[in-house]
Order: C-alpha cells, then structure tokens, then sequence
C-alpha cells in the first residue's frame, strides 16, 4: 500500500486532540427530568476530578474511528499490486541541467545522481528492466534493458554529462509514461536537485518518486551578456548575479577577441545583481566576460557573445531603371548593393550575389543566389507570362503570408501588371482577383519571390509600405543571420545560404562537426564559442560565431528548492492501471460517513 | 429524530383504554366527599346541602312565616301545642366540580407518565360525579387554561369525557398560580374543584388556593409523583434536561448530591402540604404507578375524598 498524499496524514494528528478534548469533557449522560427545580441548589462535585481517568465511552471510540478513516482517507492510500508477474519496470530520468554541474564537496552534483542511478541499476531483479531518460534542455531516452543490460546502461551512464538550460521534467515523464511496459509494475525515479522550470507539470499515472541532491551552495554567475551596435560603436550589457546570503566583490574582465579590453570591480549584494555596461568601438568579432566567482558551479562565471550581429548581403540589381527599388535597398543595413544594366548581366556576375533582382528582366537562366523578379517581361524562358492587365478601383486586394502582415496596401495602384502564371514551386500571397501580384517560393535550390507589377508606376513607391515591402522581401529571400548568443543546451536553427552544400560547426573544445543544409539544426551544450561556417564547394560564403552561455537565473541558483507535486492521476488511461492501483480512500470515506451517521443515531437516541 | 416519531407513534397507537366496564361498575358505588356549606343547584344531586327547606322529609321544625306552603304545616303539633309550625327537610343538592387537570410537559415525564395515571383518575372522578348527577367541567391547563369539557350532567355524557381525556396530550409550561386565580376569578359560584397535577411550578400555588377560599370552594390537590421523582435512579455524570423548559444541567451525581435532593423533594412535599392546609385545601399525593382500583381508590377513600 502507498500513500498518494502522505502529507495529508497529517490529519491524523486529530486523534490525540480528541482524547484530550475527551478527557477534558467527559460525554454526559443525557437525561430528562420532568424540571430542574429540585436539581438546582444541590451541591456540585469539583470538575477537576474528572481528568484523572480516559472516559472510555462509545462516542469516544467513534469520534476516534471517524478521524482515523478521515485521515487515512485523505492521504489516498492505494493498494498497488501486480496482475501479472512480480517483475518491475523502473524509469530513471536525470536531470542534466547545468546546476547539476555543481560541486558539492569533493563531486559534482550530476557525480550523486549517477551514484544513486547505479544503486537503483544494481538493485533490478533478474526480470525487471529499466530505462534511463535525460531531462535536459530536451527528453530523450539514453538506454532501456534488463538486469542483463546491466553493462549497456552503466556506459551510457557514464557518457552522460551536465550541461543545458532548464530540464524538461513534462517531455521526460511523458516519454517514460509512454515506454514502461502497463502489464508490469511502473515507477519512475527522478533524480535532480530541483532547478526545474516554474510551471505546473501534469502528474503522469504511474507512481513517482524523487531522489533530491544537492546541498545549499553559494553561487556567483554572470546571468545576461548581451552587445548591440551604437552608431559606429558596440553597446555591451552585463548583469552579475549573487545566490548567496552575503555580498559579494569580485572583478569582471571584459574580453575582445580574446584580448583583455578592460576590468570592472564588482560589488554584489547578498541575494541581488548588479548591471555594467560598456561603449566599445565596434571593431571586435567576439566578447567574453568572466569574474572570479570562488563558486561552486564554475560554468556560469564566464559569458560569450559574438559582436557581429548583421549578416551582410550581397544584392545584385538588374535593371534599366533602378529607382526607386534602389532607393529603398541603399536604405537596409548590410545591405551591398550593386546595380547592373540588363545589356551588361551575365552568369558570371550573378553567382557573386547572395540576392539578384531582376527589374523587368530575365535572363536564360537562374542565378546561384536567391532571386527576386519585379515586372517580369513577356517571352522570357523563366516564367509563363501571359498578358497584362490593369486593375480597376472595384478589384479586390486579397494577401496573406508573413511578408504582408501589418502592411497596409489599401489604396495602392499598382499600374499595369503583367499575368503570370503560378509556377508550381510558388504560392500567391497577393493577388488582384485571379491575377497574383506577390509569388513566392522556392524551386528547391533558391529563394524566388515575383512581384508582377512595375513599383515605379502607380504610387506604391509613394507609400510608406514600400520600403518596408522592399524590406521585409529581401530579408525573406536572404539567408539567416546567426544569434549572437543562446543559452546552453539551446538548438540552433537557421536558413542558411542557398548557395551552401556544407556547413561546419567547430565548438569551444575545437570538436569539428558537419550538420545538414536545410534546415539547419544544431544543439549547443557547452559554454563558449561556436564557429559556424557556410561553404559552397569548398569556399567560404559565410562566417560567424555564436556565443553559448551557461548562465542563467534558473540554473545558477544552486540553493535548495522544494520539488513539484507530482501524485498519480486520479483516472488511470486503461483498465491495466487500474488493476494494479486500487484506490481506497473512497471506501474509507463511506466508512466514514457510516461511523458518523451510527454516532448521529447513538446521540440522539 | 424521525425514528423516534416513529417509536413514539407505535406506542401511541398500543395504549390500552383508560378503564374497563366491570371497573365503572364497581366505581359506581363511591361518590365524592362534598362539604355541605357548598352551593349547589337542590333540583338534582344526591349531596346534603347545609341549608333546611320545607320537606316532606322532616328532620325539624320552625314558626309558620307567611308564604309558607301549607302542605308543610305540621298539624299535629298544632293539635298539641296550639302553634303553626312548619315542618323543615334536608336539601339534596348536586354540586359543580371543577377539575383542574395539569398537561404540561413534565405531566408527559414518567414510567407510565404521569399524564396517563392523572387522565385515570380524572375519568374516574368524572364518572363519579356524572353517575351523582353532579355538574362537571373538566378543564386542562398549562401556561392557561384551555379549552374545557362541560359543564356536563349525566352518565350519557361519559363516552364523551373518556374522548375528550383521551385526546389530551402534554404540551405546555405550567402556570399553577395565575390559572387558579384566573379560575377563581372566572367562577365565583364557587364548587368542589380538584386539581390535578405534578405541581412542578416554582410558585404560585398558595397565592392561586387562597382565590379559592372555604366555604364556597371546597378544593382537593392530588399531587401526581413518579416514583423516580422522590428517588432517582440516576448516578455518575449526567446533563439534566428539564422537561418543560428545554433547560440543562451538567452534574455529576453521588451519595451526597442524590441525598440533597431527596431532602428538597421532601422538603418541597412539605410546603405544599402547609400550602394547603392553610388554604383549607385537602392535599393527597398520587404515585404514577400506583393501580387506580387497588390503590388510589382504596387511598381517597382513607383521605374522605371518596366515600
């Protein structure tokens, strides 16, 4: 038998109260007399006599049966027993989180709570059979198998490291739910220091237990890094945290490069933060901060940011008359423009650009990059054009898509547009009745996007929607700038150039990795530099790095926290569960209610 | 508690009549003890009156007054002594009797209670005086008197009496004092009235007997008592609740306790007892479970309510 809410036992602490409130005041019997007049001024014995002795009486056994099925009752006792077999099926989920990276004494917190994983390992019967999750920034399932398995599930043990922002307590319970075997005896078994997330998580219908690890620890840690461009300067943001009941001084040196560009002394008070910032000329690729933490937990006392934050591009314009489309791209920043006049384009200018636009022109052939055609001519080997035509006032304007959100087009003529067939790579997000003005898509090697109409007819390039239509395009068809930093643990997903067919990911520890093009993704675990590189054949399109930080409000305090209320559902999802958890505090509440109905009759008999 | 009603009802329903036939007949031959200073009605009634009238049946004489009846005239004293004498009878008169029965709360206390052992002895008393061609009016009363049977005459009226007893039923406080006055006040006329009752009321009774002064009124007090009133079976801890008040009492009972009550209980007996003989009332105590026919009767009789 198992409680469900073992605190609510508590309750039981009712039954010594009603023997005292017993021995306090004895249940009198309770008799009619036909009048009191005889009864009043006959001498009375001292009442304190009466505490000498417990009165044994029946309202006092059922004062006392009725609070023990009460209390027993709301401690929700189950019986929980095996239909099948006596084998068991264990899920033990670790967190990883980077507050486990903690030392506590001579090891680190994630050292325990492998110890304590080995301990449960050892002790699985010949037929039972555990698995072993990781609640990381992510679930995942590391190793399952039986006592057998016993070797498998130590190395994968061993393998595991802490690192990673916030643990996903709900993904890993439901991943363990849905791997334990219902025709066996289920537990879980989680192990953590409880830094978890704030939040409610839904209790899963399989008994939990908690091993909590973890001392009280002070901790120092750098919990936000962050660099933005000023003009022609860098503005760099730093806020220094303090989890420690005392205050703390420390000195903060700041990094450009990796070369030390200057030193703060830090004064932090106990339980507080304190926020530097710094005015740097902007001609650094990276920044590192580090204090002197004296701490426990070392990976959050340095914090990495790449100063780079826009990604530059590379716009090849193709047209006879430019403006306004010039106007408007000379205006976005890292923006490279570079204007050609149809006669002059060739393939070979048009492989340099990262984003070509063709302005009432289309060659033989599509450029490496991505593309963007404005008033597409007719007989051109591209697109299917077949005619043209001149919206009315009384047309209605229908568009949908990210690129349009927000951008008021109402009122805009569009002048005369050419009709393009949809080719099957691409959607229509704006349209005058059938006739699509905006196409975009992609023809599995490039971003295309087509405007049909002319914007230097009509009064688009007029509105204030033009420029930021221009805007919103170009960075729709460009390439993803990196971050300049993410959390540990974090996955990193961008578009990166079309143009690219190998992209190498080269971490802190110098550990080279080749990930896949589109889309890329990629989780970062450990703190430092990541460098990211796009190629295509060999040569360099783009380069960046991405700062990985290990600090943060939630992992690096390291002080004791209470862990979550987890107890079984009240509902099992199938029969099998219900089998083998009986619950018996409804049946102890009827109990109740019957012990006090017999006590309501025995009182007023 | 809905189970009690239903206990209550069962019982109810299973309680044997106030008294058989053969009873009424032998009870036929008692009548109440009326004093001959009451005023009664001479046109009916088996009670000696105090006053002398003219009468067949000569008990004395007097001087003929003008107006006399002729009829009355004692002529053979006129042959002797040479004088009108008018020869005088005793005055059979019946009487109005008054009974003043009790149905408070603390009536319905008792083992019977003493309720049914008081409706007993009223129907008994009522036969008695309807079977003598006395005036009955048989009024129950608790914080006041309510609505009252007769006055009635006559033994057909008897059923009616036994009915109308029979559907009395404890419901009131009690009010002894203020009722006899009241009752006195309303009835001036006077008669034989019994009260009936466990005289639980804390005072009161004196003051309401000396509305009812000697000779118009002749008054009986029959005091109904259970048993376990003048001697508890009761010890330990216990709450007392008073019957009529819904009133209680935490104590808890010994030797000592239990002697000190049965001092006030005789002690109270007492001053009732005094109440009543300075009010020239005739006082008699009634335990609830004494049998009507061997003992109460057989009791009055001894006491010369009945003869």
């Amino acid at each position: 038998m198992m409680f469900l809410e073992p605190l609510l036992l508590l309750v039981l602490l009712t039954l010594p109260v009603i023997l005292v409130l017993h021995l306090l005041r004895e249940r009198r019997q309770r008799t009619v007399v036909p009048s009191l007049l005889h009864w009043l001024n006959v001498p009375r014995r001292r009442e304190g006599l009466r505490m000498r002795r417990l009165p044994l009486t029946l309202l006092l056994l059922l004062h006392l049966l009725v609070a023990g099925l009460l209390g027993l009752a709301l401690g929700r006792p189950q019986l929980v027993g095996s239909p099948g077999s006596g084998a068991q099926e264990i899920a033990l989920v670790l967190d990883i989180s980077t507050s486990m990276a903690a030392r506590d004494g001579a090891a680190t917190r994630f050292t325990e709570a492998q110890q304590r994983a080995r301990s449960l390992l050892r002790a699985l019967g010949e037929e039972d059979r555990a698995i072993l999750i990781t609640a990381g920034p992510g679930a995942r399932i590391v190793a399952s198998g039986g006592a057998a398995d016993l070797p498998t599930l130590d190395a994968a043990l061993n393998e595991l490291r802490p690192g990673g922002t916030g643990s996903d307590l709900a993904g890993a319970l439901t991943l363990a739910q849905a791997a334990l075997d219902p025709q066996r005896s289920r537990r879980i078994v989680i192990i953590s220091d409880g830094a978890l997330p704030p939040g409610p998580v839904a209790p899963p219908a399989v008994p939990v237990e908690w091993e909590q690890i973890g001392r009280d620890a002070p901790n120092r840690a750098i919990i936000a890094f962050a660099v933005r461009p000023w003009g022609a300067n860098l503005q760099v943001y730093a806020r220094v945290a303090n989890y420690s009941a005392s205050p703390f001084a420390t000195t903060l040196w700041l990094y450009g490069d990796e070369q030390p560009i200057g030193t703060r002394d830090v004064t932090i008070a106990a339980d507080g933060e304190t926020e530097l910032t710094w005015t740097l000329r902007n001609e650094f690729a990276t920044l590192r901060a580090e204090i002197d933490g004296r701490d426990a937990l070392p990976l959050d006392d340095q914090a990495y940011v790449s100063a780079v934050i826009l990604r530059s591009l590379n716009v090849l314009l193709v047209s006879s008359t430019p403006d306004p489309l010039r106007r408007a791209l000379e205006a976005l920043p890292g923006v490279r423009l570079s204007v050609v006049d149809p006669a002059r384009y060739d393939a070979g200018v048009g492989q340099a650009a990262d984003l070509t636009i063709f302005n009432g022109f289309l060659p033989e052939q599509w450029p490496a990059g991505a593309v963007l055609i404005v008033y597409p001519p007719p007989d051109n080997p591209l697109l299917e054009v077949e005619g043209r035509y001149r919206p009315d006032h009384n047309d209605t304007l229908e568009g949908q898509g990210p690129v349009l959100e927000g951008l008021s087009l109402d009122g805009v003529d569009f002048g005369e547009v050419r009709q393009v067939m949809p080719p099957t790579w691409a959607e229509t997000q704006l349209a005058i009745g059938d006739v699509p003005l905006i196409l975009r898509g992609s023809d599995g090697v490039r971003q295309i996007a087509v405007w049909t109409f002319d914007p230097s007819v009509g009064n688009l390039a007029t509105r204030l929607a033009f420029p930021l239509l221009v805007s919103r395009t170009v960075r729709d068809l460009a390439p993803d700038a990196l971050p300049a930093a993410l959390p540990s643990g974090a996955a990193l997903a961008w578009r990166p150039d079309s143009r690219a067919d190998e992209i190498r990911l080269v971490g802190p520890d110098g550990v080279q990795a080749n990930i896949d093009v589109a889309p890329a993704l990629q989780s970062l675990d450990h703190p430092g530099f990541y460098r990211v590189e796009e190629r295509d054949d060999g040569r360099l399109l783009y380069a960046s790095s991405i700062g990985v930080n290990a600090g943060s409000a939630l992992e690096s305090d390291l002080r004791p926290r209470s862990i979550p209320l987890l107890s079984h559902a009240v509902e099992a999802p199938d029969d099998t569960v219900r089998q083998r958890a009986i619950d018996l505090w409804p049946w102890l509440a009827l109990g109740a209610i019957v012990v006090l109905f017999l006590e309501w009759m025995y009182i007023h008999r | 508690m809905w189970f009690r009603d239903i206990l209550r009802r069962k019982r109810a329903a299973q309680t044997a009549p106030l008294f058989d036939d053969a009873f009424l007949r032998r009870l036929e031959r008692l009548s109440l003890q009326a004093q001959r200073t009451l005023r009664g009605s001479p046109t009916g009634g088996a009670h000696l009156s105090r006053q002398q009238r003219p009468m067949m049946i000569f008990s004395d004489h007097r001087p003929y007054s003008p107006g006399d009846d002729y009829r009355s005239i004692d002529w053979n004293a006129y042959a002797h002594l040479d004088e009108v004498y008018v020869k005088l009878g005793e005055v059979e008169q019946d009487v109005l009797i008054h009974v003043l029965l009790d149905i408070s709360r603390s009536m319905g206390w008792g083992r019977p209670p003493k309720l049914r052992a008081a409706q007993q002895l009223v129907a008994a008393l009522g036969f008695l005086a309807l079977a003598h061609f006395d005036r009955l009016r048989v009024v129950p009363f608790g914080a006041k008197a309510l609505p009252a049977f007769g006055p009635a005459q006559g033994k057909n009226r008897l059923v009616e009496l036994l009915r109308f007893l029979e559907r009395l039923q404890p419901t009131q406080s009690t009010s002894l004092g203020e009722v006899l006055s009241a009752y006195a006040a309303a009835h001036r006329r006077g008669g034989l009235l019994v009260l009936c009752s466990d005289l639980l009321a804390p005072e009161g009774l004196e003051q309401g007997l000396r509305a009812m002064p000697p000779p118009r009124w002749q008054v009986l007090v029959l005091h109904i008592l259970d048993r376990r009133e003048i001697s508890p079976d009761l010890a330990g801890p216990v709450e007392l609740v008073d019957a009529e008040t819904g009133q209680r009492l935490d104590l808890t009972l010994d030797a000592a306790t239990l002697a000190a009550y049965r001092r006030n209980v005789a002690q109270w007996q007492e001053q009732i007892a005094a109440a009543c003989a300075r009010t020239g009332a005739t006082y008699a105590q009634v335990l609830a479970d004494w049998p009507l026919e061997r003992a109460v009767i057989p009791y009055l009789r001894v006491r010369r309510i009945l003869r």
